[in-house]
């Protein structure tokens, strides 16, 4: 009965996911800091999210690192106090800051706990990268490695890209999870090698480039002013990335952290927010 | 039957009736064990697991073997239309070669058409435009299942239509419907099936014994068609709860469902997408007309379905081989192995004998005989294969002399359409509802297939019955 499969293949790759724009409010905004001098980092928070759509009405607390050196405290006010956004650095509550291979216990509680997105910004003085960036509008990359559908990585990328801004989705396939199948595969004879290479990496880029399209019908229905681009390509993830993040001047990263069934950080995320620590991003 | 060959059949046709006596009683008996026995495996193919063409293979082989021990085959050079002496094998003239190329010709046209995503972008279409109310969508699908059953064949149309169902269905977080579409629309792939004289095999067969043209063959099922559709939806609907959705809010969200779906996807071309479909109505419209165009009339059906086949595989030049692949040679060998089996039973007398009986019921008057072969081919093939039963039938009805324009070939079309609905092994088409049933993990044993089709299968069963006494006598 193959040729069921093959309609049902063919009627499954014809129902694609539908974007619907909705706008992200911030209307809390925790900022979470353990620097003795803290004030000027309350305020370079506030001139980089200055561009947010309610930037004046927003209700900011700046929690200084007193009031939440446990992570039950800082948990607790995070539950008590509502934020719709929590800013912090990647080695908030930890010496290992000098040594950039890790993010804070404080950080990664935080991420998978709390179902707040949560900013993570680099460390005042010590990681560069955001000097210039002073409000949106902003270059935005979304990434996943399953962008298709994804409805709430779109709206936040609005969210932060702001008025004119720029949004880009990116999608990097990963080619050595690609060739691990592949070489299996080339192992089994009632599949044919050369169309399984073929297909597979058409359809594995066609669906988060078909995605792409559709975002931008979406946000140009909802009458949405800014620029989208999209990158679909396969390779290595995390070199792709930072290649991109530099070819495409991206202001901030958009990107999951969490996984169902999952109590770590997702690998890729993981990495991501370890490695690029010279530019701000937003985990969801 | 064989054109070329048609002057040696006839003289075998001669001889057979020449030999009628020659046939001992007792050996023509023991042929009709034989076709039992076929009949009887062909309706336990599930069981045996064994695939048609090897079935009938079996016996092609077995009666050609005994009709040859029993000198009842006959042998010799065979003369065609060219007066020219050909030393061909006994078993060549007995296929109808024209019915395998009209079989032929139009599963590889319709394959080679399916890959312009032509069927697909018509089934797409038809869901946005049902903005996913469950009643359009049964009613959309259930036309769609019968212009597919039609124009294509049955099976494809049930995967074609039952594969979308089960996806849509799905977006639409339906699911709890998929039995009752799936059901519906397996039966109106029969319903479809009579609509046109290449809709399905039975009606090929019938319809080239009978000399009844394409057109004519249409004008008379069309208007059954259409009322057995709409009744069949209509109960579906009744029995299965579907109704269409109430509020806004519900019609918003289907609507918003189903936009999602990408009718383009699957369109490689949009240029060969509009030739596939102008060369589907071209096939249609030539199919249609064959016996009035000069030269193709000569040429027949086999012919015009060869040739579309071959029009639209030039699009595939290097790689037509992969639409040979997927050609139903297991249908093909079935057909020619029926062919040959149906010879040999009408050397040995066997169809001479159930002509007799068959007299016998035509003889009970216009309105008993002709409803009661209506009846009987239904229930005969819902428990077999159709075909054979209507090669068999079409073979003695036609050797009766019955005219073109009598009752009687209908009540073979109509009874070995419709069978197919009253149990799921009574056609190929509800086979494959069966099979996308259990492939979804829905539960439907034999039983309860019989007790969920045939209230379905008895309605549409009077309203035929009805349809042939009161307007086809």
């Amino acid at each position: 009965m193959s040729r069921i499969d093959q309609f049902e293949s063919a009627f499954l790759a014809a129902a694609k996911p539908r974007f619907q724009h909705r706008d992200v409010h911030v209307r809390r905004v925790l900022v979470l800091t353990d620097l003795a001098d803290a004030a000027p980092y309350g305020a370079r928070v506030r001139d980089f999210l200055g561009g947010l759509g309610q930037a004046d009405s927003i209700a900011w607390e700046l929690v200084t690192g007193d009031r939440c050196d446990s992570i039950g405290d800082m948990l607790a006010l995070v539950a008590d106090w509502e934020p719709d956004l929590v800013c912090a650095y990647r080695n908030l509550h930890s010496s290992a800051w000098r040594w950039p291979h890790s993010l804070s216990d404080h950080v990664e509680v935080l991420t998978q706990v709390t179902d707040v997105p949560v900013l993570l910004l680099p460390r005042p003085g010590q990681e560069q990268g955001w000097e210039d960036a002073t409000g949106a509008p902003y270059t935005v990359m979304a990434l996943t490695d399953h962008l298709a559908g994804d409805q709430s990585l779109v709206h936040h990328s609005v969210a932060f890209a702001g008025p004119k801004g720029r949004i880009v989705l990116a999608h990097v396939e990963h080619a050595g999870v690609f060739e691990r199948y592949m070489d299996v595969i080339s192992k089994l004879p009632r599949i044919p090698t050369d169309v399984a290479r073929e297909d597979i990496a058409a359809q594995l880029l066609k669906e988060p480039t078909d995605w792409a399209t559709e975002v931008e019908r979406g946000l140009r229905a909802a009458g949405v002013d800014l620029a989208l681009d999209s990158v679909v390509t396969m390779g290595q993830r995390l070199p792709t990335y930072r290649r991109l993040v530099d070819e495409q001047k991206v202001d901030l990263l958009v990107m999951h952290t969490k996984q169902e069934g999952q109590l770590a950080m997702m690998g890729l995320s993981y990495q991501i927010a370890v490695e690029m620590r010279h530019i701000p991003v937003l985990m969801l | 039957m064989n054109p070329f060959l048609a002057s040696s059949t006839a003289a075998a046709a001669a001889e057979a009736a020449h030999d009628a006596h020659a046939v001992p009683f007792g050996v023509t008996l023991l042929f009709t064990g034989v076709l039992v026995a076929l009949i009887a495996s062909l309706a336990l193919e599930e069981k045996i697991h064994a695939k048609k063409s090897l079935i009938v293979g079996v016996f092609a082989v077995l009666s050609l073997l005994l009709g040859a021990a029993f000198g009842l085959l006959p042998f010799g050079p065979v003369t065609n239309v060219f007066g020219e002496q050909l030393q061909l094998p006994v078993y060549i003239p007995a296929i109808d070669w024209s019915v395998i190329a009209i079989i032929l010709g139009s599963s590889l046209f319709v394959d080679a058409t399916s890959k312009s995503g032509l069927f697909t972008f018509i089934a797409i279409r038809l869901t946005r435009m049902s903005g996913g109310d469950p009643l359009k969508l049964l009613w959309l699908y259930g036309a769609m299942t019968v212009v597919f059953s039609a124009v294509l064949n049955n099976v494809t149309a049930m995967i074609i239509v039952g594969s979308l169902t089960v996806v849509s269905l799905d977006k639409l977080g339906r699911r709890d419907k998929l039995l009752a579409f799936l059901l519906v629309e397996g039966l109106l792939t029969n319903v479809g099936g009579l609509l046109t004289l290449i809709s399905s095999v039975p009606n090929i067969i019938v319809g080239t014994t009978a000399g009844i043209s394409f057109g004519a063959f249409f004008i008379v099922a069309a208007p059954y068609v259409a009322v057995a559709t709409a009744l069949t939806l209509w109960l579906g609907a009744r029995w299965n709860g579907i109704t269409a959705l109430s509020s806004e809010a519900e019609k918003q969200t289907a609507a918003e469902q189903v936009a999602g779906f990408d009718e383009k996807d699957g369109v490689e071309s949009e240029g060969f997408l509009w030739f596939a479909a102008a060369m589907t109505l071209a096939f249609i419209l030539t199919i249609a007309t064959t016996s009035a165009l000069p030269w193709v009339s000569d040429l027949g059906m086999g012919f015009v379905a060869m040739a579309f086949a071959v029009a639209m595989l030039v699009r595939f030049k290097s790689e037509v081989d992969t639409f040979y692949d997927a050609v139903d040679w297991d249908l093909l060998g079935f057909f020619a192995g029926l062919f040959v089996v149906i010879n040999v039973m009408e050397h040995a007398q066997v169809l001479a004998l159930i002509g007799h009986g068959l007299e016998w019921l035509i003889a009970l008057g216009d309105v008993a005989g002709t409803g009661i072969l209506l009846v009987a081919s239904s229930v005969a093939s819902s428990v077999t294969d159709n075909i054979p039963l209507a090669a068999m039938l079409a073979k003695i009805l036609g050797g009766l002399g019955t005219p073109s324009d009598s009752a009687l070939w209908w009540s073979v079309v109509f009874g070995a359409n419709l069978g197919g609905n009253i149990t799921p092994i009574g056609s190929a088409s509800t086979l494959v509802a069966v099979t996308i049933i259990h492939k979804h993990g829905l539960e439907l044993s034999f039983a309860g297939f019989v007790k969920r089709a045939l209230p379905y299968a008895a309605a549409q069963l009077v309203l035929a019955t009805a349809y042939v006494l009161l307007f086809l006598r």
